[in-house]
């Protein structure tokens, strides 16, 4: 369970968060949601510690995230940054267990987990050994996935992670990344700006409006019973666009 | 790794230093053929002897001389009564020359009698000018205001040279051109200037046919060649020092001067020849071979490049390092190298003598300085062109920042230093043919000679091999980098 009490956060004077309160339970998947600088990117790299917050905690699990367990947390937490940001000098498998390796895990064991992660993501063996630059947008988006998840954390933080991909095989990754989801029982959390994506994947929608959450729901909830006038716009505004 | 290359360079450094040993007496001599000449005769008349001794010729001016006859860098050279007397010791009263001696020995310096010649300045003019206008002192120029005049640099400033002529004479030229000395003659006689000033037994002036004004004030005092010496070297060696005295008339040393600066001869060759005639000995040089120069030049020039490139190294990747981890204090060493960069080269190995004397040292210092720049840039660029979203990459992985830097910032970085420590040891192989005014030697060697002796073979003697050699490194870290930057980044 990851909880934010009372989290404040600016950016010079521009405030992003006032006293922001959010939950997410183990095993839900939540994706959250919003316009552009709405700040929900903020909300998954506070979790990860790369952005501290101003006041207020978080909390994983009822531990309390400080500057000196920060590296702790981040084992039980895996994040897929936006554009995947695989290194371009290390090969795919170098990328993917870099962490575990760096952590001195078991050679044994770091060759059991990449086994499962291929498996689970349908990755080809003979990939493993390319460098970034040659593969495809997908193929990235994958090895960022099996990077995030090498040392099987507790939490998977996505940041827009089918963003730069093209719309044909964002759909068949959308589809297999859930498949993926439901497989490894884990509390997700998904930074998107599409309202199809973030219904598709999510059990719990949370929508941010300028650093505030205007509603929190299941996604049944979401579309039949929004509960502002700002959640009814956003709603018709993407439907206006969207092909289901 | 980087342990390894700070022991080698650490060796390289302590090999250079320790190849000149305390017995070895070190002859000087300043950068004009007549100096270099005497400064042969001396160390072969040492070395005849067998007093180990060296001669570090083309030294430059008085004033590097004489600084490093007083801290010992150097411990005989050639010099002239008039530039002791005007230069060295102005301000001071000297009556004669036993009051000179006086004032010398208060510095540990001790003198020899004069050598036999008064080499003293003279104005110069075109024949061909100076008959048509009917000019035969200096106290005439007046009358042309039109007179090109150009004089060596050093003349210019000199207490005993152009400020003090124009004084007495009351002239009012003040259209004067600074040039080397040697570049002054082909200039005369190209009519590029009209008026020089001379060394009474510089060759040339009977081979350009040059008429000499006659000095009717009175003004050019007396420049009598003597040799000056620590009072500290041994009393075997002052006395063999001394066997010179009374013994070059103005007409030999005239001679000699024409046998280096006209027929092109060595100046050993020439110095060996007169203690041959003079002092029946029996000693025999040889032209040196061209290849044997080249070899020894290359030599030189490598340990100067490379010991100075590789401490360069060593202290810019940590400094870029340190300026990108530290962004205020980063502007501050970026800022501080760039001023570095400012500082005329020429200049910068002149800065280093008060504080390393003269020789390989100073020059790799200046050299070190000086390819500094480049490589704390690129080192600093490159690291701060990484991509925010690898950096944070790396971070949520929960590495430390010493591993993010070795094996993710720096392999990325790589090629963008790589840049750097090229373009700095091109600068470096260049800038580094200046060392050998200050006494370093390298490909700079021959081209000081070249300019001096007017000898085009001898300039590129020195120029192309430094041009191969800025390509060969050029080449040679483009196969390097097929090693050093991650194969990732390729393709």
């Amino acid at each position: 369970m990851i909880e934010l009490k009372s989290i404040s956060k600016s950016y010079g004077n521009q405030t992003v968060f006032q006293d922001l309160n959010l939950t997410f339970q183990n095993g839900k998947t939540y994706t959250i949601i919003g316009q552009s600088g709405c700040g929900k990117s903020t909300i998954i790299r506070i979790i990860s510690g790369l952005v501290e917050a101003e006041s207020g905690s978080i909390y994983l699990n009822n531990s309390e995230l400080t500057d000196s367990n920060k590296n702790l947390f981040r084992k039980k937490i895996g994040y897929v940054i936006q554009e995947g940001g695989l290194f371009p000098h290390l090969t795919a498998k170098q990328n993917i267990e870099l962490q575990s390796k760096y952590f001195n895990y078991p050679l044994d064991e770091i060759q059991v987990r990449l086994n499962y992660l291929l498996t689970r993501t349908k990755f080809s063996y003979t990939l493993l050994d390319k460098y970034p630059s040659q593969l495809s947008g997908g193929e990235k988006q994958r090895v960022a996935l099996m990077r995030a998840l090498m040392m099987d954390p507790d939490i998977l933080l996505l940041d827009e992670p089918l963003g730069a991909l093209d719309p044909m095989i964002r759909s068949k990754l959308q589809t297999e990344l859930k498949n993926i989801f439901s497989k490894l029982n884990k509390t997700v959390v998904l930074v998107t700006h599409d309202l199809n994506e973030a219904a598709f994947f999510a059990d719990e929608i949370v929508l941010l409006n300028k650093g505030k959450i205007e509603q929190q729901d299941s996604v049944h909830n979401f579309f039949n019973k929004p509960q502002s006038e700002y959640v009814r716009k956003f709603i018709s505004a993407q439907r206006g666009t969207a092909v289901k | 790794m980087k342990k390894h290359f700070l022991f080698i360079s650490l060796i390289l450094l302590f090999s250079c230093t320790g190849k000149i040993d305390e017995d070895n007496l070190v002859v000087g001599s300043k950068k004009f053929t007549e100096s270099v000449i005497l400064g042969n005769i001396i160390n072969l008349t040492l070395e005849k002897n067998n007093i180990a001794s060296t001669h570090k010729d083309q030294l430059g001016g008085t004033s590097i001389l004489w600084n490093s006859l007083l801290k010992g860098e150097i411990d005989v050279y050639p010099e002239y009564t008039g530039t002791i007397i005007h230069e060295i010791l102005h301000g001071n009263e000297i009556a004669n020359f036993d009051s000179l001696k006086t004032a010398l020995n208060k510095f540990g310096i001790g003198i020899t009698d004069p050598l036999g010649f008064n080499n003293t300045y003279a104005l110069g003019v075109n024949r061909k000018i100076a008959s048509e206008n009917n000019l035969q002192r200096i106290s005439e120029i007046n009358k042309f205001p039109k007179l090109k005049i150009g004089f060596t640099n050093e003349f210019m400033d000199r207490k005993d040279g152009w400020p003090g002529l124009r004084e007495r004479y009351n002239l009012i030229h003040t259209d004067v051109a600074g040039l080397d000395h040697d570049l002054a003659y082909s200039a005369l006689s190209s009519n590029s200037i009209d008026i020089m000033d001379v060394y009474t037994t510089d060759a040339e002036i009977e081979y350009y046919n040059i008429k000499l004004l006659e000095d009717d004030l009175n003004y050019f005092p007396e420049y009598l060649a003597v040799v000056l010496y620590r009072l500290d070297i041994s009393d075997e060696a002052i006395s063999l020092i001394k066997s010179l005295e009374n013994n070059m008339s103005s007409n030999v040393m005239s001679k000699m001067n024409g046998e280096v600066k006209i027929k092109k001869r060595h100046e050993s060759v020439v110095a060996a020849e007169f203690l041959n005639k003079f002092f029946q000995t029996n000693i025999k040089m040889s032209q040196p071979k061209w290849q044997d120069r080249v070899f020894k030049r290359t030599i030189e020039h490598l340990e100067l490049v490379s010991i100075s490139l590789i401490l360069a190294i060593l202290f810019s990747i940590p400094l870029g390092i340190i300026a990108y981890k530290n962004k205020k204090f980063g502007q501050l060493i970026i800022a501080s190298v760039n001023i570095l960069q400012t500082i005329p080269s020429l200049a910068l190995l002149v800065f280093m003598i008060p504080l390393l004397g003269i020789g390989t040292i100073p020059a790799i210092a200046a050299l070190f300085l000086y390819s500094l720049l480049p490589i704390v840039r690129n080192t600093y660029l490159g690291l701060n062109d990484i991509p925010g979203n690898l950096r944070e990459s790396a971070e949520v992985l929960g590495l430390s920042n010493n591993y993010i830097l070795t094996k993710i910032e720096l392999p990325l970085a790589a090629s963008s230093i790589l840049t750097g420590i090229k373009t700095s040891s091109v600068i470096n192989i260049g800038t580094a043919t200046l060392g050998a005014l200050i006494g370093a030697g390298g490909y700079g060697q021959p081209i000081l000679t070249g300019i001096r002796l007017d000898s085009t073979m001898l300039i590129l003697e020195g120029a192309i091999p430094a041009a191969l050699l800025a390509m060969v490194v050029q080449y040679g870290f483009e196969y390097f980098e097929k090693f050093i930057v991650p194969k990732g980044l390729k393709v």
